[in-house]
């Protein structure tokens, strides 16, 4: 398959890429696990592209997309900006471990892990979301960092809501962070179970809020990338384009569309990517 | 118990966080397209060398790195001065999140901010090479 791109030229390269990119946008917008767990499958197995160069570029539209649909979050006062701020020093320390984990890990293994890391992705995003926030709680460490909050609803009303398990939950982005820096991509999945399940936050503000500290952490790995050279220019142009491109669509999409087949369908493409990941860590020869 | 405002009090903050970061995701998109238009234009016949990443092979991984590529009018260095651009986008979000706790004399947020930026310049100065 590696010969599959030795035969094109880079603008028929840049186009094609630019294609993929945008469909991996729409999908991943359209079904809430993102761009980045396309992308990378995308270019390395279909392109035949390193999968150093495949990560960078990722993270940079991880970047593109997080930011383009946290302006929206942000005004409309649903992301809860002080949790925010609170989780991203577990997640950026996280994903600048993980990005220097990166540089001393075969890609082979990063293959491998990635390709687990999309099978727990695909079996989350289909997932029934359940809606279970207590209003009681008692914990200190929340009243402490300011995390209870509230946040408005369509209608008009303000619910109020409490955050749990604050060490839990910190511990989960440490580890969401790791994987940020070292896979390329954002984790948006695991943030949301963070505070989902553990942290016990309604489903729109955990979903917001991810969302918010995803640029920060993306940014935090970004930043050893461009170091290590793994962000080539050239490769970002049609990825991040396309990407963003995609998501801008979706995100319109998004409310008129039922997602519940699309997600089915999508899982399963995942999975079978994720097998595909795997098996191409465990027989391709890497540098 | 106290129930804080999910956003910043200051409403106007929040909504300058908000076109921070929807601007700073247009400008660079905006210099990516166009320099990456010309890219394709110079050099889109040639032949791509993407199947192994080579130590060294990539001629822009510092921001001296860039800033001579500009000057020198490399049509690459353009493109990667709009990647750069999206990668401060967040960390900028950040200084204005600080600007807020301090209005507000929040300054256990004001401490927090400053751990995330220090994290972030942290990594930023152990990849400089030399």
């Amino acid at each position: 398959m590696v010969q599959f791109s030795l035969l094109m030229t880079i603008l028929y390269l840049t186009l094609i890429i630019f294609a993929g990119s945008l469909l991996a946008g729409l999908l991943g917008s359209l079904t809430g696990l993102g761009g980045g767990v396309v992308i990378i499958p995308m270019l390395t197995l279909l392109f035949g592209i390193d999968l150093r160069y495949a990560i960078g570029c990722s993270i940079v539209a991880v970047i593109a997309t997080s930011s383009g649909s946290a302006a929206a979050y942000v005004k409309e006062g649903i992301t809860n900006i002080r949790l925010g701020m609170f989780l991203e020093i577990a997640t950026t320390t996280g994903a600048v471990a993980g990005a220097f984990i990166a540089a001393y890990t075969q890609p082979n293994i990063i293959a491998v892990i990635f390709g687990c890391i999309l099978i727990v992705s695909a079996f989350l995003s289909l997932k029934k979301k359940t809606f279970h926030f207590e209003g009681q709680s008692k914990s200190r460490l929340a009243a402490f960092f300011k995390l209870n909050s509230q946040y408005p609803e369509k209608d008009g009303k303000t619910i109020v809501y409490n955050v749990r398990h604050v060490s839990g939950g910190f511990f989960m982005m440490l580890g969401a962070g790791i994987l940020s820096g070292l896979l390329g991509i954002g984790s948006g999945a695991l943030k949301v179970l963070a505070m989902d399940n553990i942290m016990r936050i309604p489903f729109k503000v955990s979903t917001t809020t991810s969302n918010f500290m995803i640029g920060v952490t993306a940014a935090a790995s970004a930043v050893v990338y461009f170091h290590r050279g793994y962000i080539d220019a050239g490769l970002c142009m049609p990825v991040t384009a396309g990407v963003l491109l995609g998501a801008t669509i979706g995100s319109r999409i998004l409310t008129k569309a039922d997602t519940k087949w699309l997600r089915i369908v999508f899982a399963v493409v995942i999975t079978f990517l994720a097998f595909q990941m795997i098996y191409y860590g465990m027989n391709k020869k890497l540098q | 118990m106290r129930i804080h405002n999910p956003g910043l009090k200051d409403r106007s903050l929040q909504n300058v966080i908000g076109n921070l970061l929807r601007w700073g995701v247009i400008v660079s998109l905006l210099v990516v397209l166009i320099s990456g238009f010309i890219y394709l234009l110079q050099s889109g016949s040639q032949t791509p060398s993407y199947h192994l990443f080579e130590e060294g092979g990539n001629p822009y991984t510092s921001l001296t790195d860039v800033v001579r590529g500009l000057s020198g009018s490399q049509t690459l260095a353009f493109i990667q001065l709009g990647v750069l651009i999206l990668i401060a986008t967040p960390i900028a979000r950040i200084f204005f999140a600080l600007i807020g706790f301090m209005k507000e004399k929040d300054y256990l947020y004001v401490i927090i901010s400053l751990v995330v930026l220090g994290i972030i310049a942290a990594s930023m100065l152990s990849g400089v090479k030399g």
